[in-house]
């Protein structure tokens, strides 16, 4: 599952540089920063992110969810550091909505 | 960050409308409009509709359901690909005295005309960042620049609107979806039936040109919001009659 959505979340990274016609300067992965200093999308892209991410979860699993809290939002421990933290929270999330 | 290109509504594709509160007045009219201009329009309302329309697609949705609210963007979605314009018409008015005024009016109020058109705004613009194109409006009411006696917590619920209005623009200019709001006058619609005539003509009075307002002057003004050529006015909020 954590797979999944980390692929769902490197294409809505991907489907967001086209876009906005902003290339990364490096291959999207799962060590991909998602917020502070090396992150290079700024908070509305990750918002938009946020959005198609749980869109995408929608989509593939039939079951939606929420990702942002205001713990989740918090900047230290955030699960959005990167993809792959974000896609461990996002999948615990579902796991959790499945249970 | 801001989108690049020219993107949706594509060349050729009907837009997507939707518009709440559609099974009589303004909405029915503004909804008999756009399918009449080729849209295909989503509608909703709490109770079934008396009309059809080619092109016309009805929900039976409460604009203060959460879930219900999010499934019907769901099924938007899967069955039309996508959202261009969003017309947040769905309102309900309370008129009376602050004194007599129940808290359940109050309740009623805001969470229809405040918080319905948050909660529809917000999941419009979800669909709406996938194009990079939308168009919402909102209605407010001349009685938030009149301030109107007895309409205090409509009128209060409408002032909400209008800032909700000015906010989203900001929140979403990025990416170019546009968020602008109407006042309309009194228009012959159920709404004001209940108003005494003295305090329509009070209300006309103070008005630049002294009319009831029509269903025309609506459609008017939101097929400006609406239109491509648009895409540099948001968060504006226009009165009709001249306040």
């Amino acid at each position: 599952m954590r797979d999944q959505i980390q692929r769902i979340i490197i294409e809505a990274l991907d489907a967001q540089s086209r876009l906005f016609d902003r290339p990364f300067s490096n291959p999207l992965g799962p060590e991909t920063p998602l917020l502070g200093d090396k992150s290079e999308i700024d908070s509305m892209a990750l918002v938009v992110l946020i959005v198609d991410v749980e869109q995408g979860i929608q989509a593939e699993f039939g079951r939606p969810i929420t990702l942002v809290n205001e713990r989740a939002m918090a900047s230290h421990g955030s699960p959005f550091r990167n993809v792959a933290s974000m896609a461990q929270y996002a999948a615990g999330l579902l796991a959790g909505a499945a249970a | 960050m801001t989108v690049a290109g020219e993107l949706s509504p594509a060349p050729g594709k009907a837009p997507v409308t939707l518009i709440t509160g559609t099974r009589k007045g303004i909405g029915k009219a503004l909804a008999q409009h756009f399918c009449r201009k080729g849209h295909v329009v989503v509608g909703c309302s709490r109770k079934v509709p008396d009309w059809r329309e080619d092109g016309y697609h009805h929900h039976l949705v409460d604009v203060t359901d959460e879930a219900a609210v999010t499934k019907l963007f769901h099924d938007i979605r899967n069955q039309h690909g996508g959202l261009d314009h969003l017309i947040n018409n769905a309102g309900i008015a309370s008129m009376n005295h602050a004194l007599l005024t129940p808290m359940s009016s109050v309740s009623a109020v805001l969470a229809t005309n405040l918080s319905g058109a948050f909660l529809f705004s917000r999941e419009a613009a979800r669909l709406m960042t996938k194009g990079g194109f939308g168009r919402i409006v909102n209605f407010s009411t001349v009685a938030v620049p009149l301030r109107l006696q007895g309409e205090a917590v409509y009128a209060a619920s409408k002032a909400g609107v209008e800032m909700l209005t000015k906010i989203l623009a900001q929140e979403l200019g990025q990416l170019r979806i546009t968020v602008n709001c109407i006042g309309p006058t009194p228009i012959e619609t159920d709404l004001i039936k209940a108003v005494p005539k003295a305090k329509i003509d009070a209300i006309i009075a103070r008005q630049a040109i002294g009319r009831l307002g029509r269903t025309g002057d609506v459609i008017n003004v939101v097929d400006f919001f609406l239109s491509r050529e648009s895409d540099f006015v948001t968060g504006q909020t226009i009165y009709l009659g001249g306040l």
